[in-house]
């Protein structure tokens, strides 16, 4: 029982130390969008601008909708907005924000969960068979299959996916696998150049024993990092595969948000997307620490 | 009694794309493509201009007379009309319409083709199917201006009850729009069958081109319209009856220079551009055969003003587009000071002649087309460096700061009555793009465009409009402040089992007759 | 036979690093070998299909694409893995600095690393264009793209790199290496560089083809390879038409020399590492 008191409090610090960087790192992640949006060129101009039925009140009256006050006030109003449960109201689609994200979410998320868990299952499996069948065709068509999905545009690789009436989220999977593959097989194989794993191959130990005992062991942190990181991976991947193949999900949605600079829709995409990544990225840092803790 | 054209309720649904979703089904608020779609299918009119024919004919309205030199219009409504939901249709709905449409702080788009003057539009409800509207100054053609207002109920019991020959069912935003057919449309057939016969057209929102060409090759969808080029040539050899070339829209590609004086731009540029002898040898350096030729397959009419020779009323024939000739392009320039040493030409101070044009980014055609002018302006001496820019980019340099040399963009004309292009061409208008918001006219030329816009906007003779604009067109010719390209043709993909199809290069183009549009058994190639 | 083995396993990398090189020259020397230049429109020729005269066809404009594919690798074959090393040198100070720089470094580090890869890059980026004149050429327009890249692309190998610092440097044998006396200078750039090695080397390998494909997508945004001149990125863009690449196989001829580029690369790398 004592030594396990003894790592309480330490984790609670650590778990509390987190939280405070997360809501730090979103408070300033909301900001800086606010001042992305509001600095990016054509911030507040609408379309409808240049319709030529419109007389030169209607356009006085949308340039003056396109108007807002400080970067600062801006943003507080966004946040205090948010924390009574309203998050304002896209000029762009016409409705309010907090339906768009409700409506959308769980599209993306089923996508890009899906795509992220066999992009990386399949990119785990290649690099393990690769490291465990040294001799087996793995590893000399993993990497050039990566090569050549890395090469293919993202959109391109969706417009694919749609011809050959794949789910949408086989283009996550590809374009995670991608650029996981590459790192996950590299860090096998430096992880096989080690001393003790040479040493136990000269005594005759098996590579699936020397995989699961020596070179897992070796590499888990950097692979729950890579999984964490990963995860942001395949949310910017579900944006052109959500454009292309008609997906009404989120990244759909950030990216008319982006185009037709709609600072309510686009802060509010942008705290949900880092508060996903950032809590997933923190996660796996707590269980690679944690590991970590524990080897020591 | 539909169904039973196309044997079954599924079958007798209309599929096809729309490129983004409505921003809303208000028909009033209406001010963009798929909006407009769903307004065309949804909403009743009082009058509405027959695409085909070019024609106004009765809607709503059995009748309508103008009166008061083009200050009061007088409208009868047909008997027994009912919205959607059941509620009866009066005078009373179109005046309380009306009265929102012309509010100010409904800020309609539609409202805005209306006010022709100051002072407000009145409406005087003179019996439930009787009402006549009046305005403070005379409007040319206003009974045409009717076509886009949807009448809406005073006292709706669905918010979304209409008149048109379909109602909106369902929208999932991002997904698709789902109509469905109008049980009280007030149409019937020679065989007195209550139209429209389709049970439903739903409309998947889809932004791909690619993909929308690739879903109707798979029988996934009915029709196209706006087919790309290069899709339609190839759905043109595999199965020629599916592609459908409707001939040349009203929009049109063109180019204009920067003439704001107070543009963030050097001297010795503006002055360029403000030389009507600069722009002249700019167009006529252009080859716009080319442009119709590579960029559009051949389905594109070299432009030469605001309207395509399919607009048979305004077109004024007397215009053609400037020929392509770069030698004569050349010698006017060096009239007018330039001279080319080497591959470069320069001004007469010197400064060697390079501009920019600003286009908007993600539009295939034009960044070819912007290939083209490189090369084409390339043979005399001027060097072009195209800049494609995201759209709330461009609108900030085009409305605002006025930081760009030359823009190269497209005008869609939805209005096919120079009415709706007061906007455009009035030296006071902020759409007067060249040089907008000038508190008088500053070349005696725009003067002159001002005072006959102003003479056809209220001049209730045909003729005497025609003859206005027609002078507009030629002064737009002669001093191109606009440099017109070309004129796209509207081209379609259908669906062989669709009858009664008759398309048409005005938008909603191949759904202007959807209320007669059914299915029947495929056509053979040559019929 | 000892000489024989050992020719036969650098064989690989030698054939490798022959064709980049080779892939190079005929970048390099374009304006000599190609057919055509890589602007001339032969209009009369447009959607040509490979023959004698285009030996890769031509471009809806008419431009003959193997003149477009060698001027193309100029650009994209010296900035594409410039800016990618500059990201993975970037990943790399960041982890390094955030895994030997305390508490409070890698706190700051992650948290800088988590607000780049939240914002919308897309607005930056619009920004960017907004700062740059109109009238620049083609090749600071793209040397400024690349640059962009780089301060973009960085982001995602810095997690993974920090965590394979933290376990080297908690390692048995860079703490031996302490107590034996070694400085920070030769433990930093000897031992842990050597642990995140296979890492930067696969962020290197991956963000080549990532900035490439990402510079066509800029072009859209005014940035990018300007028209006329061609990149391996806009090459590549001509293949989202991708119903034609049925009818028109050849337009793949970018894609198939970028992945021979890859793997040539990842051959050199690998051979690299292991020496």
């Amino acid at each position: 029982m004592r030594p396990a008191e003894k790592v309480k409090p330490g984790q609670a610090h650590f778990f509390m130390a987190a939280l405070i960087k997360l809501v730090l790192s979103l408070f300033f992640t909301g900001f800086a969008a606010v001042c992305l949006v509001v600095l990016a060129p054509g911030f507040g101009t609408d379309e409808r601008e240049i319709d030529p039925r419109l007389s030169a009140e209607s356009i006085q009256y949308l340039k003056r909708q396109g108007a807002i006050g400080s970067i600062p006030s801006a943003y507080w109003g966004v946040l205090q907005r948010a924390w009574s449960g309203d998050f304002g109201y896209s000029a762009m689609l016409n409705r309010p924000v907090g339906d768009l994200i409700a409506e959308r979410y769980a599209a993306t998320a089923a996508i890009a969960g899906a795509g992220w868990a066999a992009g990386w299952s399949l990119a785990f499996l290649s690099a393990a068979l690769a490291c465990v069948f040294p001799r087996f065709v793995f590893r000399e068509t993993a990497m050039p299959i990566a090569g050549v999905l890395l090469c293919i545009p993202s959109a391109l690789l969706a417009f694919g996916v749609a011809v050959i009436r794949a789910p949408a989220c086989t283009a996550i999977a590809a374009i995670v696998f991608a650029r996981i593959y590459p790192i996950l097989s590299n860090l096998f194989r430096a992880s096989q150049e080690s001393c003790y794993v040479k040493a136990a191959k000269a005594r005759g130990v098996a590579e699936r024993h020397i995989f699961l005992s020596h070179i897992l062991s070796a590499t888990r942190e950097q692979c729950i990092v890579l999984g964490g990181t990963s995860v942001a991976i395949a949310i910017g991947a579900a944006l052109p595969v959500e454009v292309l193949t008609n997906n009404a999900g989120i990244g759909q949605l950030a990216w008319k948000a982006a185009t037709a600079r709609d600072l309510p829709l686009l802060v509010n995409l942008t705290l949900l997307i880092a508060t996903v990544t950032m809590s997933i990225n923190t996660g796996a840092d707590l269980v690679a620490g944690y590991f970590r803790r524990s080897a020591a | 009694m539909a169904g039973s054209l196309a044997g079954g309720a599924d079958s007798n649904q209309l599929r096809l794309c729309l490129r983004s979703d409505p921003k809303t089904f208000d028909p009033l608020l209406v001010d963009e493509e798929s909006g407009e779609t769903i307004r065309y299918l949804t909403a009743g009119v009082l009058i509405r201009w027959n695409r085909s024919t070019q024609k106004l004919e009765p809607e709503l309205a059995k009748s309508w007379e103008v009166a008061g030199q083009g200050r009061r219009i007088r409208f009868l409504l047909r008997p027994g009309l009912r919205f959607s939901d059941g509620t009866p249709l009066s005078s009373e709905d179109v005046a309380a319409t009306i009265k929102r449409m012309m509010d100010p702080g409904t800020h309609s788009p539609i409202g805005d083709s209306f006010r022709s003057g100051g002072g407000a539009v009145k409406t005087i409800v003179e019996s439930p199917d009787r009402l006549s509207v009046i305005f403070p100054s005379a409007v040319a053609n206003v009974e045409r201006l009717f076509d886009q207002v949807g009448i809406v109920s005073a006292k709706p019991r669905n918010s979304r009850a209409v008149l048109g020959p379909f109602s909106v069912a369902e929208h999932k935003a991002g997904s698709y729009v789902l109509l469905v057919r109008n049980p009280n449309y007030w149409r019937r057939d020679a065989q007195g069958r209550q139209m429209p016969y389709l049970d439903s057209i739903r409309f998947d929102i889809q932004n791909n081109r690619d993909l929308e060409t690739l879903r109707f090759r798979r029988g996934e969808i009915h029709m196209i319209s706006g087919l790309d080029p290069v899709a339609f040539e190839r759905l043109k050899l595999e199965s020629p009856g599916k592609a459908l070339d409707a001939g040349a829209t009203q929009d049109s590609e063109m180019l204009w220079f920067n003439q704001v004086k107070r543009a963030p731009l050097p001297e010795y540029k503006k002055a360029w551009f403000a030389s009507r002898a600069f722009r002249r040898a700019i167009s006529g350096a252009i080859n716009r055969q080319d442009i119709a030729r590579l960029v559009y397959a051949g389905h594109a009419k070299p432009a030469a003003g605001p309207f395509s020779e399919t607009n048979r009323l305004w077109y004024n024939r007397q215009v053609q587009p400037h020929p392509y000739s770069p030698g004569e392009s050349m010698r006017a320039l060096q009239q007018a000071g330039f001279h080319l040493s080497g591959k470069q030409l320069y001004d007469s101070n010197g400064n060697a002649v390079e501009f920019s044009v600003i286009t908007n980014s993600g539009n295939k055609s034009r960044a070819r087309i912007a290939s083209l002018l490189q090369q084409d302006l390339a043979k005399i001496g001027v060097r072009l460096n195209v800049v494609p820019l995201d759209f709330p980019a461009l609108i900030e340099r085009i409305t605002r700061t006025y930081a760009y040399e030359a823009c190269l963009l497209g005008l869609m004309n939805i209005d096919t009555d120079p009415n709706g292009q007061m906007n455009v061409w009035l030296s006071s208008a902020a759409n007067h793009q060249w040089n907008p918001l000038q508190k008088s006219p500053e070349t005696p030329w725009e003067a002159e465009l001002d005072r006959l816009m102003q003479v056809q906007a209220s001049a209730l003779d045909v003729t005497k409009r025609r003859t206005a604009f027609n002078r507009v067109q030629e002064i737009i010719s002669e001093q191109v402040p606009f440099i017109y390209l070309v004129h796209k043709n509207a081209l379609a993909a259908v669906d062989q089992r669709l009858r009664n199809l008759a398309p048409v290069p005005e938008p909603p183009n191949l759904l202007w007759n959807a209320y007669e549009l059914r299915f029947g058994a495929p056509l053979s190639p040559g019929t | 036979m000892n000489v024989k083995r050992r020719f036969l396993s650098a064989l690989p990398r030698r054939l490798a690093l022959l064709l980049l090189l080779a892939l190079l020259a005929a970048a390099l020397l374009a304006g000599r070998i190609a057919p055509a230049r890589y602007d001339e429109q032969f209009r009369d020729y447009p959607n040509a299909r490979p023959c004698a005269r285009f030996p890769l066809g031509t471009d809806e404009l008419g431009r003959d694409r193997l003149s477009r594919l060698l001027y193309g690798s100029r650009v994209s074959l010296l900035l594409a893995p410039a800016a990618a090393a500059l990201a993975t040198i970037t990943a790399l100070a960041i982890g390094l600095t955030a895994g030997y720089g305390g508490c409070l470094a890698e706190s700051a580090a992650l948290g800088f690393t988590d607000l780049v890869v939240s914002i919308p890059s897309l607005l930056l980026l619009f920004i960017a264009r907004a700062m740059l004149p109109l009238n620049i050429t083609p090749m600071v327009s793209v040397g400024f793209t690349f640059l962009l890249l780089a301060i973009l692309g960085w982001t995602s190998g810095v997690r993974v790199i920090l965590a394979a610092v933290v376990q080297a440097r908690d390692s048995e044998y860079v703490r031996q290496a302490r107590a034996l006396g070694c400085r920070p200078c030769t433990i930093l750039f000897r031992h842990t560089a050597a642990a995140v090695r296979p890492i930067a080397a696969g962020q290197f390998w991956i963000l080549v083809p990532l900035f490439l494909v990402s510079e066509a997508n800029l072009g859209m945004l005014g940035l990018g390879v300007t028209e006329p001149l061609p990149s391996w990125g806009n090459l590549l863009a001509e293949m989202q038409t991708a119903a034609s690449l049925t009818d028109a196989p050849w337009l793949l001829a970018p894609a198939v020399l970028l992945v021979v580029v890859l793997l040539s690369l990842q051959n050199v790398l690998q051979s690299g590492e292991m020496h």
